[in-house]
């Protein structure tokens, strides 16, 4: 029993983290039609910003660091979305997914020659363990789950509530119309971008005291987390957080029955299954 | 049509005439402006991945070999380092052979991956070329070809040795292994079950992918069997999420870590509590033991304001191995290079020292025993595999 | 007629004669391997070219069908101890049933949808070469004896290169042809409307999973001819990360075209080497080599064969200008 609950707090923290990267990824092909591939990098150029630079380097003070560790991720976003998006988002979107991949490598070698060959730790952040019972886990999925919510409600009243949010959604759902209704879809597409990246950034704060800061530190949980967009519906936020959540806690329950080495196996099986037999994923979503 | 056809069969000779200009990167570090006129250089190969994160190999040769040639080079000759970036891929690998044996190198250090060491064994055997591996798989204690050497301590051995030191200290009923599914974890995880077994200890084993980030599963499992002890042998990153889990889980019989553990990012990135009087078996912990040792330590981090680690000691012991063979046949004729490899004695390296059996190919009979404290692994014996 | 043939195929036999002579010229097992990879990368590239340009539909899993035929081939080796002609076909042979396997599903799975199920398919596929170890020898991989066909030892690199490059040659020809007459015809337009396609009575389904085994077949031929240039099969090869050069190659040179899956596997190959060797740079190379092609698929995101027919145009428009003046 205790072994299940462990499991499923873990599934439930892992799956949030995979719902928060379904989500921003999500928000971006809303917003233009476009996938940002090189978010994976973007969440390890933030931590080693904030590990490296910030902390490191400039060894200043934790909440100043948190700031500016944000605002690091939304200029990234931003630019992203100046200079690819932009440029790419008239053509069909392989372009824009081979450009953004090319530009995630080119960002992997830069970070080997800004940051070195070691990976990066910080410690004393967001470390500490916390307990249901006698379950004990790590304080930081906590922190995960707490944020997730706060974030789903707050992009819920984003999208209906105000002006941008309905400019998002109305561009989402007619690229062309958009210009028609006086939206500058250009602005809108950077703003958007740009939040998602601010969104990986936060996510990549969370990993640090989980995973050791390297460029490939984001590369697993991010097919995760396009997996968990996918077996939702795609372009569908409700439905990225049920594909994420569905898939943390299928993934470790599993592991109550099968070799955990073929954990990988089924849990890419079962998405095969359910694409084959909802197309549309869990929520029936077409894609336009 | 007929055109563009031509322009691509235009490009596509252009393209090959470049890379026919190219070749091999040489390069010759830090020479001493008066180098003898009719000296010419010994060249030795060096196939690794430059430029990928952790693999400090690089750094540790190129070092000694500055310092060698600094000091007016081996048997009064400067060596030449010919690299090639193989960026651990089997495919470079394949390059890197042929382009040393292009370059006529006397000995190659690398490559460190094992599928690249049986892809290029036949190549470097068949030129007569030996090779010294930064690796601890035992890929080098299957060779057939004669040309592979280790360059630091098998896995076998340290295995081997793992497994003794943890029933001579703890004399468990059940041990729990840990261990990864790449070919270091799966081999060690053989190599010590099959000690444990001799030596009567019951064996359970949970296996992991690299990537995971979940192991609630695996401990739960092997603490419901009343293991007396867990050895984990994995990489870097899985140790850091394991040590926390196992601390998480309240776990508390002892624990043993592989290599990785000794490694600065990793256990700095682990809280001290996490690992606080766990051992940790590996090729390398640093440590000042000897006169040597400590000095390269301190040359090193001078030269990149870095601490040494395990690859950068692989690297380095490989290199040693090299230099005494060719220093202990005298000329860099690459046969004679092969049969001073096969009597390596007494040779300094920063894993221990090296003795070559020729019965078990192995280079060395030592490891290292590390107890974390503080924290930090330190120094704790030297161990028999 | 023989005017419009020779035509036709006059730049492709100008390409093949440069391919034949290359090996007299440099004559280094380096310059051999480095070309016969090439060619190798070249027909699976092609397999992408048919299966993502001509079909539409989005495979990225195409790694993992190149590991199967690699796999494939490296255990009936290992299995009868040599290695010829029947591990060559074997591995070839697991192309179009793997085709067939994964047309179906495809049907049923479209768009964005399908590229998420073909990389989890890789996925798969890689966890079970890794981790099956009684089948597939685990990581460290299957290593085979030098290819032997016909009495004739395929040990020397160069003669290796020649058999991939006549290989090569008649997968481009057979390739070449389909696409010229009414199947690429077809398979286009199935692409691009499929519903008029079925109203004038078009097989969609049929062209559909046609397009799979044709581009798994290809894929498979290249695993078998990469497993007898390495004489090693190993989970490693066949990560998702390798996949994506696959789509560099096919992006760079131009999508739907088989002079630019040439080009795209030419320069994705070549490129990295000559920076490496240009030594300028240091270890740097690699910074230097994504951002050419950054720059490249920005600048012109069409590809390289579509700008050099875009530049032939226009120098073409240009003389023609000034012959009227």
């Amino acid at each position: 029993m205790e072994v299940f609950i462990q499991l499923l707090v873990s599934g439930i923290a892992w799956g949030f983290t995979y719902a928060l990267i379904g989500m921003e990824f999500t928000l971006v092909w809303q917003s233009s039609h476009l996938l940002n591939t090189a978010h994976t990098m973007v969440i390890s150029g933030v931590a080693y910003f904030f590990a490296g630079t910030l902390l490191g380097k400039l060894g200043l003070p934790i909440w100043l660091s948190v700031i500016l560790a944000l605002v690091f991720a939304f200029v990234m976003g931003y630019l992203i979305s100046a200079f690819i998006f932009n440029h790419m988002r008239k053509l069909d979107i392989g372009f824009a997914l081979i450009a953004t991949s090319i530009f995630a490598s080119l960002l992997g070698e830069l970070y080997l020659l800004i940051w070195g060959k070691n990976a990066l730790h910080v410690s004393n952040f967001l470390r500490g363990t916390a307990h249901i019972g006698s379950v004990s886990f790590a304080s930081v999925y906590i922190y995960i789950a707490v944020f997730s919510i706060i974030f789903i409600i707050a992009y819920e009243i984003f999208a209906n509530k105000t002006k941008a949010g309905m400019a998002m959604r109305c561009v989402a759902q007619n690229i062309n119309a958009a210009p028609l209704m006086g939206i500058d879809v250009g602005r809108s597409i950077n703003l958007t971008t740009a939040i998602s990246c601010m969104i990986c950034g936060i996510v990549s704060l969370f990993l640090i005291p989980l995973l050791p800061v390297q460029s490939t530190m984001a590369d697993g949980i991010a097919f995760k987390g396009w997996i968990a967009c996918m077996v939702g519906g795609f372009g569908y936020v409700p439905g990225t957080i049920i594909g994420g959540i569905f898939l943390g806690i299928t993934e470790n329950l599993i592991l109550m029955f099968l070799p955990n080495i073929y954990k990988d196996v089924f849990s890419f099986g079962l998405l095969i299954i359910i694409l084959l037999i909802r197309p549309g994923g869990i929520m029936r979503h077409k894609v336009s | 049509m007929k055109r563009s056809l031509a322009l691509v069969l235009a490009l596509a000779l252009f393209v090959c005439l470049f890379a026919g200009c190219g070749g091999s990167k040489q390069e010759t570090p830090a020479q001493t402006s008066n180098e003898p006129a009719n000296n010419e250089p010994i060249k030795i190969g060096l196939s690794t991945a430059m430029n990928i994160g952790a693999i400090t190999i690089p750094e540790a040769v190129h070092l000694r070999i500055k310092q060698l040639n600094d000091n007016g080079g081996l048997l009064g000759r400067p060596v030449e380092l010919v690299e090639y970036d193989d960026g651990w891929q089997l495919t470079g690998a394949i390059n890197a052979s042929n382009i040393m044996l292009d370059e006529k190198v006397c000995v190659v250090a690398g490559p460190g991956e094992t599928t690249q060491m049986k892809a290029v064994a036949s190549t470097y055997a068949d030129a007569g070329i030996p090779f010294v591996c930064p690796s601890s798989d035992q890929t080098t204690t299957e060779d057939t070809t004669g040309y592979m050497f280790s360059g630091t301590p098998c896995d076998i051995m340290v295995g081997k040795a793992a497994a003794d030191f943890v029933t001579s200290e703890y004399k468990p009923e059940t041990v729990g292994i840990m261990y990864g599914t790449h070919d270091f974890g799966l081999h060690g995880m053989e190599t010590m079950k099959k000690e444990f077994e001799a030596l009567n200890v019951n064996v359970e084993t949970e296996a992991h992918n690299l990537g995971d980030t979940d192991f609630t599963a695996a401990i739960a499992s092997l603490t419901s069997k009343n293991v007396n002890a867990i050895v984990v042998w994995t990489d870097g990153t899985e140790m850091i999420l394991i040590a926390r889990q196992l601390h998480e889980m309240g776990v508390d019989v002892p624990i043993f870590f592989s290599a990785a553990m000794a490694i600065s990012f990793c256990y700095e990135a682990c809280d001290p509590a996490w690992i606080e009087g766990c051992y940790c078996i590996t090729d390398f912990i640093a440590n000042d033991k000897d006169e040597k040792t400590a000095q390269w330590q301190k040359d090193y981090k001078a030269e990149y304001g870095q601490d040494v680690d395990l690859f950068a000691a692989r690297g380095l012991s490989c290199v040693e191995i090299i230099l005494a063979a060719i220093e202990k046949a005298g000329t860099d004729d690459p046969a004679a290079i092969h049969k001073a490899l096969q009597e390596t004695k007494d040779v300094w390296t920063p894993c221990g020292i090296a003795n070559y059996d020729p019965a078990t190919k192995l280079m060395f009979n030592t490891c290292f025993l590390a107890k974390c404290e503080g924290g930090v692994p330190h120094y704790y014996a030297t161990i028999e595999g | 007629m023989k005017n419009r043939f020779v035509k036709e195929y006059l730049g492709w036999v100008i390409v093949l004669a440069v391919a034949a002579a290359l090996p007299l010229i440099l004559t280094t097992n380096y310059y051999y391997q480095l070309f016969t990879q090439i060619l190798i990368y070249t027909i699976a590239t092609v397999g992408m070219t048919i299966i993502f340009g001509w079909s539409g539909q989005m495979n990225l899993g195409s790694i993992g069908i190149v590991g199967i035929g690699c796999y494939s081939a490296a255990l009936l080796a290992q299995h009868l101890g040599v290695s010829d002609w029947r591990a060559l076909l074997l591995g070839i042979a697991a192309g179009p049933v793997i085709g067939i396997c994964l047309g179906f599903p495809a049907l049923r799975v479209k768009g964005v949808y399908l590229v998420i199920t073909t990389l989890s398919f890789a996925t798969i596929v890689y966890s079970l070469m890794n981790n099956a170890v009684g089948l597939t020898g685990g990581p460290a991989g299957v290593y085979v004896e030098p290819l032997k066909i016909l009495g004739i030892s395929f040990s020397n690199k160069r003669a290796y290169y020649y058999f991939c490059l006549a290989v090569t040659a008649l997968v481009i020809l057979f390739v070449k042809r389909l696409n010229k007459y009414k199947f690429g015809r077809t398979m286009r337009a199935v692409r691009d409307n499929p519903d008029a396609a079925e109203a004038l009575g078009v097989n969609t389904v049929r062209m559909n999973i046609l397009a799979f085994v044709l581009s798994a077949t290809c894929c498979t031929i290249s695993g078998v001819l990469y497993l007898y240039m390495s004489r090693m099969a190993a989970p490693k090869l066949f990560t998702t990360g390798q996949g994506t050069q696959y789509l560099l190659m096919l992006i760079i040179g131009s999508i739907g075209s088989i002079p630019g899956a040439v080009i795209g596997a030419t320069v994705i190959t070549v490129l990295p080497e000559i920076l490496q060797s240009i030594g300028i740079f240091g270890t740097n190379y690699k910074l230097v080599y994504y951002l050419i092609l950054f720059t490249i698929v920005m600048v012109y995101p069409w590809g390289l064969f579509n700008l050099g027919k875009a530049a032939v145009a226009k120098v073409r428009d240009a003389l023609h200008r000034k012959g009227e003046k």
